[in-house]
């Protein structure tokens, strides 16, 4: 989960699809998606349906950190990092 | 074929979710077509699976749905095997006709002829109750239930005329009576798992679960 949460709090305004974090995380689908699911349940997460890139494909489920997940983030890189991490994710 | 078996286990994964995650099915199959051109879409579908079958104890519709497939795999597809390899393997030949066959009597002689007579019956009753089974188990997987309950009516019907002719040749019962307790309560199961599914939030059409 906190790999997840520095993913997406290091750009947190951004909506992320999850292929791409899981590029980013490596996380493969199966420890992804239910952490996902999760942290929408929790109001961390809050997702959304883009129209696609490219004709031809379907919408694609778009995710970002809600204010409470933006705040959990935080403290949880606050709690768990050193100065180095901060200043990167900052 | 790997593509398509990409998406057939995907469509599996999306099938053991619950109603109210299936916008998430549809999001993972959004994410499969990105992961396929990437080449990693058979990974990437197999992870939705397990992530899917690991969710499933969690809530309702997923121990409703491993419920019933266990009742059907475990109980009544064997049961339902076990009548028609028995045919297989001789019943009711196999019936024992020393007990009424008296020899040289005219008790023992239409005793016998009865016994000629029915037992292909009973073997054609017993077929019809095996298939009545593999079709309560195929009718339950797909929670038709009307369709179940027709089929049980037919296995319960086939086991009682199984014991009613048993019956009539004078043949120890015990073992069919044994099948009708069985089945008895695999019926009561099932009956109790149409209560449990009617109480289930019903799945919601694809183009709402998109939305």
């Amino acid at each position: 989960m906190r790999l997840l949460l520095e993913a997406l709090s290091a750009r947190s305004q951004e909506w992320r699809h999850g292929y791409d974090l899981m590029k980013q995380t490596g996380l493969q689908s199966g420890t992804l998606y239910p952490l996902l699911m999760r942290m929408t349940e929790q109001a961390l997460v809050e997702a959304q349906w883009c129209e696609p890139t490219r004709p031809g494909r379907p919408a694609r489920h778009a995710y970002r950190l809600t204010a409470a997940g933006v705040a959990l983030a935080n403290a949880s890189i606050t709690a768990n990092s050193g100065p180095g991490l901060r200043a990167a994710l900052a | 074929m790997r593509v398509a078996l990409s998406r057939a286990i995907l469509t599996l994964a999306t099938l053991c979710m619950r109603s109210r995650d299936y916008g998430w099915g549809i999001a993972m199959r959004s994410e499969l077509e990105e992961a396929i051109a990437d080449g990693g879409g058979l990974r990437f579908a197999f992870g939705c699976l397990v992530a899917s079958w690991g969710r499933m104890p969690a809530h309702d519709e997923g121990r409703f749905s491993l419920t019933i497939h266990a009742l059907a795999l475990g109980l009544i597809v064997p049961i339902g095997s076990f009548q028609v390899v028995g045919l297989w393997h001789g019943f009711p030949a196999m019936l024992s006709i020393g007990d009424f066959a008296v020899p040289n009597s005219l008790q023992g002689y239409l005793m016998t002829s009865a016994y000629q007579g029915l037992t292909p019956l009973i073997a054609v009753v017993s077929l019809v109750l095996g298939g009545a089974h593999l079709r309560l188990a195929w009718t339950l997987l797909d929670c038709d239930w009307a369709r179940v309950e027709a089929a049980g009516a037919m296995s319960l019907a086939a086991a009682v005329t199984i014991i009613i002719l048993i019956g009539l040749l004078d043949c120890n019962v015990g073992q069919a009576l044994r099948q009708v307790a069985i089945l008895l309560l695999e019926l009561a199961i099932v009956a109790a798992l149409a209560r449990w599914h009617a109480e289930l939030p019903q799945p919601p059409q694809a183009d709402q679960a998109a939305t």
